[in-house]
């Protein structure tokens, strides 16, 4: 896939401060990419740099081969942004904010009023087109403030956090508008701590913090650095010290309960891991000790960037 | 272009801000209205300004004396005499009523010259002409049939007294030629044609009193609360800034592929607009409701008043670009206005002003737009150059809250 976006070297410093430490990564013509970190971690710093609104300390940011100049606006034509805050006028009704942001991106005429009909049915806000945008519901709000963003089709749709805030059908509507989206050639960046959002949206992601790329790949490649887990979960029983776990085995405390766990990190093969299992079971059984929940925890997003960023709280 | 999507994007947005449309064009006139009768006259009620004296001249004499009198008096200055309608019989029942009943409306002394006037004075001896006894004048004058009344609702004494004196003086000198013939050695003083006024009917003022309806205080008021109020556009402005940017659309309209310049422009030309409309209700509500004059050559009003909104919006869009909070739209908004308001003349008329005040207050695009709004309105033939000196300095002002601005706003982020 050729690249779209290609993003060098960035770096951007806040006194001494460094927001973004020499990042680079690059986004694909109609891939979905994600981009995940913590409050602080540098994400929005890094999606103002490649919208115009910051200029970079050092690095370099391409569109198409072009470099993104934050001096020529015309070089954001191809940009589409969803702001995380909604940045939308309360007193103009929907059709007459797109009508404005349309006309800011040089569509004009019917091709404007077009559009403008054909978004604000994608975004399903069409019987409402014509009220103002203050009586809207937030879900509402959310989805024209998406829409305000995709009139122009552009080639590249930054997202930050676009379903803040939104109603379950709202998110799966906007979710549903973006692989649409996505299918049509648009290429898009996803930043959001929905991790199963990214992780249903994206083919690729990256995680950034304090300014550092820490890991970028595939989903699924960025997984298999996530182990999966059996969790048996056995009650308040100490387990006798004859019986003998396997290597792939670990016993933990979690309150008076004890918690056998089986993880893929510590076996080698899937089938491994399943010869495990079944000898924990046979030997639990046979010192009559009862199981009383099994749980599997599959590889995800969330654990992974846990596991990377840290469980510290963020300011 | 794009400018201009902008421009009509926020005077859609304005003309659905009601509140905002009352501050800036009703409340002007509301408080015109009120400045106005306060300290000067509503049309409706006083049609000339306390700060001069209106006498209304009830002649039944008709003779060179009641006449020169009269001259004497409208030659003084802010003093305006009118020739009240005298019925061409002259009736005695029309002096007892002019005698009886005090003036009313916008004429503060009532001077009724009795026929015989002339005559009288005529009649009189040198000694009761010329005595330096107080009391053998008084005795003389005495049989002057001369009356004065004073206006009910603008009683004040130092009126009553000042119309007196200023009376008293015109008579002295209206009588001058009587006394020359009678005492030779007031000839030469009476000779003097410079101190003999010309006749009444013939007198400038005269002349003028029948056309001239515009009114001195408005002259000031109008003009001073309309650069007032234009400057009000540096609060609206930096609130309507500041909701773009609480709104998240400012940040919206950098990301488009749209210059800063075009977003400034964009910003600022509603708030131009908004300013010639309200400047052009405000003098023409002036001329209709408050009788002020737009000079003899009103169309040179265009240019102050393009060129003054183009200085307050600029320092409003300068404005703007510093304010980053409500507080500080209102507090500093509110002070800029005040301060400058003060400094400027537009609350105190500049002439009264200390010479040093005067100077500073050069450093404020109000005290400019006031000196040309001022040629205008008020001078006979306004002097060009200093309406364009003005106008000058204004788009320099303009121009360099502009460049602040942009470079403000270049650095926002």
């Amino acid at each position: 896939m050729s690249a779209l976006l290609d993003v060098e070297n960035l770096v951007k410093s806040y006194g001494s401060l460094k927001a973004v430490d020499d990042l680079s990564f690059s986004v694909g013509a109609g891939e979905a990419f994600g981009l995940l970190g913590p409050n602080g971690a540098g994400k929005s710093t890094t999606m103002m740099m490649i919208c115009g609104l910051l200029q970079q300390d050092s690095g370099q940011i391409r569109l198409e081969g072009k470099s993104l100049n934050r001096e020529i606006p015309a070089s954001r034509q191809r940009l589409g942004v969803v702001p995380q805050d909604l940045a939308i006028y309360p007193d103009l009704t929907a059709r007459e904010n797109l009508m404005f942001f349309a006309g800011l991106y040089q569509l004009t005429g019917t091709h404007r009023r077009q559009k403008v009909d054909e978004v604000l049915e994608q975004v399903g806000l069409s019987a409402r087109a014509d009220d103002l945008a203050e009586t809207f519901s937030g879900g509402m709000k959310r989805r024209l403030n998406f829409a305000a963003a995709v009139m122009h089709e552009p080639v590249l749709l930054i997202l930050d956090e676009p379903t803040v805030g939104v109603d379950p059908q709202s998110r799966a509507h906007l979710i549903e508008c973006i692989r649409s989206l996505q299918k049509n050639g648009t290429a898009v960046i996803y930043a959001s701590h929905y991790m199963e959002e990214v992780q249903a949206v994206c083919s690729r992601a990256a995680i950034v913090d304090h300014g550092r790329l820490l890991a970028c790949d595939a989903i699924p490649a960025l997984l298999k650095q996530i182990p999966f887990e059996i969790e048996l979960r056995i009650g308040n029983v100490a387990l006798p010290e004859s019986l003998a776990l396997g290597s792939g085995a670990t016993v933990e405390k979690d309150g008076e309960e004890t918690v056998v766990r089986i993880s893929t990190a510590n076996v080698s093969t899937e089938a491994a891991l399943n010869h495990e299992v079944t000898d924990i079971l046979t030997m639990l059984a046979k010192y009559s000790i009862g199981v009383r929940s099994i749980r599997t925890h599959e590889p995800d997003l969330e654990r992974l960037f846990l596991r990377l960023t840290g469980h510290k709280l963020r300011d | 272009m794009d400018a201009l999507k902008i421009t009509f994007k926020d005077l859609t947005l304005l003309s659905r801000d009601r509140r905002a449309l009352v501050i800036l064009v009703a409340m002007p006139m509301v408080i015109i209205a009120i400045v106005g009768s306060s300290t000067g006259r509503l049309r409706a009620n006083r049609e000339q300004s306390r700060q001069g004296l209106m006498i209304e001249v009830a002649d039944f004499d008709n003779s060179e004396s009641s006449k020169r009198l009269s001259g004497f008096l409208a030659g003084y200055e802010n003093v305006t005499v009118r020739q009240a309608e005298i019925a061409a019989d002259k009736s005695e029942s029309q002096i007892e009523e002019l005698e009886s009943e005090r003036p009313d409306g916008d004429i503060d002394v009532r001077l009724v010259i009795e026929p015989q006037f002339d005559a009288l004075m005529r009649d009189l001896s040198p000694s009761e002409l010329t005595s330096p006894e107080q009391s053998t004048r008084e005795k003389g004058l005495a049989g002057i049939k001369l009356a004065l009344l004073f206006n009910e609702t603008a009683a004040d004494p130092m009126m009553e007294g000042l119309a007196k004196m200023l009376v008293k003086l015109s008579l002295q000198h209206a009588i001058l030629p009587i006394v020359a013939e009678k005492v030779p050695m007031f000839r030469g003083a009476a000779n003097r044609a410079k101190e003999i006024p010309p006749p009444w009917a013939e007198s400038e003022t005269a002349k003028q009193t029948s056309t001239d309806t515009g009114n001195r205080v408005y002259q000031f008021f109008i003009p001073s609360y309309t650069v007032l109020f234009v400057f009000f556009l540096v609060n609206i402005m930096g609130r309507s800034f500041l909701d773009e940017r609480d709104m998240g659309t400012l940040r919206r309209l950098r990301i488009a592929p749209i210059s800063p310049t075009s977003i400034l422009i964009g910003k600022t030309l509603p708030f131009m607009i908004l300013s010639l409309v309200q400047t052009s209700i405000l003098m023409i509500s002036g001329k209709l409701l408050f009788g002020m004059s737009w000079g003899p050559q009103p169309f040179l009003l265009v240019p102050i008043m393009l060129c003054t909104s183009a200085a307050a919006t600029s320092l409003g869009l300068m404005f703007s670009t510093l304010a980053k909070t409500e507080s500080q739209v209102s507090s500093f908004g509110n002070l800029i206005l005040l301060s400058s308001a003060g400094i400027s003349g537009c609350l105190v008329p500049r002439a009264w002003m200390p010479p040093l005040s005067q100077k500073i207050s050069l450093f404020t695009p109000h005290a400019w737009a006031l000196d040309a709004y001022s040629e205008v309105l008020t001078k006979e033939t306004p002097d060009l150059s200093v309406i364009s000196q003005s106008c000058g300095v204004l788009l320099l002002f303009s121009t360099m809250f502009f460049v602040v601005g942009r470079y403000r706003f270049r650095r926002d982020n």
